[in-house]
């Protein structure tokens, strides 16, 4: 009796796979366009032999493939290019409904050498304006790794018409200094690389010995016009003006007019500047920032 | 103090039966994590190798095997398929997508826990039990009042004689529907 029950159970299970082996055996949802082959696994299965590209083939004609694309943007055209490919290479089933994640296994060495170097024939240009002024193929920057790995960008690439209209790409930096000029960046700057520029602050002031200080402890806003040696302990307010009063001095809002190596004793006994000291290397600075694109640098 | 069999044998039994189920969780989730799901397939073929092992102890005991310890040939079985379930389980993951493989599964769950009864408890409750009606029928309680004082236990004992039953047509239900899922799989190979 024991065994008559375990061989009506086995019976039973059996028979429930022939007729419903979508309930019994579907390792996985079919893609919603498959869905209508829920019960006949044979429409794409061929016993032992897996999914052959004959079963595809026979609903997806070749020459048609890629043209109703899952996104309907863009024809995808490539695939003419793949005819000896197993297409099960890239498109698996029984992974749900959604036909993107049916797509899995792409790789780029699939492809023909042709169809390798036709990008566009599958990727859209990309919208920034960097790309439209580019004159070489996408290849020279970028590879099939990646969009983002690797890229190697030499400005040599830039169309001859564009390669000076630096803001095209880059963003023109808001600090106080660079909103004054009106010259073209290679003045100061080359397309290796934007730090160091060619500007020379030892022209105005000597960045040396304790002086080899962050921007901002001298220039505390955006405007790098304007600075202040009484941010650092060593020169209060007070003390500086005391100094300065022995030698009959009053005004100390310019102490680089006189200090410009950043040496104490620089400018000492210096008749002119005594009192109200001239502004000529603050104007310096505001001249540089001003002029157009034909000047001379001293550090050339 | 005598603990009551639920305390004292049960528990432990659950114990192991849940140290499988953690084991696979916790191998399942190393998978993932290291982005090798694929290897998860290959622990089915292990796993089932190593059940279908497991079963020399079957055919040690119906005397088709002659030589060695049936003693060493039980532990193997017990070790050998707990170890192999845990690699089946693996092998299932939390995927609830064909009824035929998880019908193995729960064949399998089931088989388990019918073996685990059979190794940790029922023996030694069965014992236990005896011994506890011993004692009390020594201090003179009659034989009516020491089993309505055992009665608990007694249940719990005959569950377990139940569980025990059904381990063999359990583990060929098992086998039958694990083949099944092999040939369908060789069948509909991608």
């Amino acid at each position: 009796m024991k065994n008559f029950v375990l061989f009506l159970i086995v019976a039973i299970i059996i028979g429930l796979m022939i007729p419903f082996p979508h309930v019994m055996l579907n390792p996985g949802e079919l893609s919603k366009a498959h869905q209508k082959m829920n019960n006949k696994c044979m429409d794409c299965h061929q016993p032992f032999k897996g999914i052959t590209n004959e079963k595809c083939i026979a609903c997806h004609k070749l020459p048609e493939i890629g043209i109703d694309t899952i996104a309907g943007e863009k024809q995808i055209l490539f695939h003419e290019q793949l005819a000896n490919e197993k297409c099960t290479a890239c498109h698996s089933e029984h992974k749900g409904l959604i036909p993107e994640t049916t797509l899995s296994g792409f790789k780029h060495e699939l492809l023909t050498e042709t169809s390798l170097n036709q990008c566009s024939s599958c990727h859209r240009q990309p919208a920034g304006d960097l790309h439209k002024t580019l004159s070489t193929a996408c290849n020279n920057c970028h590879n099939t790794k990646g969009w983002k790995l690797n890229v190697v960008f030499n400005h040599d690439m830039i169309q001859e018409a564009d390669k000076n209209n630096c803001s095209a790409c880059h963003q023109k930096p808001k600090d106080s200094y660079h909103t004054l000029l009106k010259g073209n960046c290679s003045q100061c700057h080359t397309n290796t690389k934007w730090v160091p520029s060619t500007f020379n602050h030892s022209n105005y002031f000597s960045l040396n010995g304790d002086h080899n200080a962050a921007c901002n402890t001298c220039h505390t806003s955006n405007n790098f016009t304007i600075y202040t040696c009484f941010s650092c302990h060593e020169h209060t307010e007070s003390n500086i003006l005391a100094e300065h009063r022995e030698e009959g001095i009053t005004n100390i809002s310019n102490c680089a007019s006189c200090h410009k190596s950043g040496s104490e004793h620089e400018g000492e006994g210096n008749e002119n500047n005594r009192n109200n000291l001239n502004q000529q290397d603050l104007n310096g600075v505001k001249n540089y920032i001003q002029k157009d694109g034909k000047r001379e640098h001293d550090d050339d | 103090m005598k603990l009551p069999i639920l305390v004292k044998y049960v528990l432990p039994f659950l114990q192991w039966y849940a140290l499988m189920i953690l084991f696979a969780l916790g191998i399942d989730y190393a998978l993932h994590y290291f982005n090798i799901v694929s290897v998860g397939r290959y622990f089915g073929i292990v796993g089932t190798l190593l059940i279908i092992l497991s079963f020399l102890y079957s055919l040690r005991k119906r005397k088709m095997i002659e030589t060695g310890s049936p003693k060493n040939y039980l532990t193997a079985h017990e070790y050998m398929a707990w170890i192999g379930s845990i690699f089946v389980l693996v092998h299932a993951g939390i995927h609830f997508n064909a009824l035929l493989p998880w019908l193995a599964i729960l064949m399998l769950l089931i088989n388990v826990a019918s073996g685990l009864v059979g190794k940790f408890l029922l023996q030694k409750s069965a014992e236990s039990l005896k011994e506890r009606k011993q004692e009390m029928l020594l201090t003179g309680i009659t034989k009516e009042d020491a089993e309505k004082k055992l009665f608990f236990d007694s249940v719990t004992v005959d569950t377990m004689r139940k569980w025990r039953v059904v381990h063999l047509p359990i583990a060929f239900l098992l086998g039958i529907l694990s083949l099944l899922h092999i040939i369908t799989i060789i069948l509909f190979v991608k």
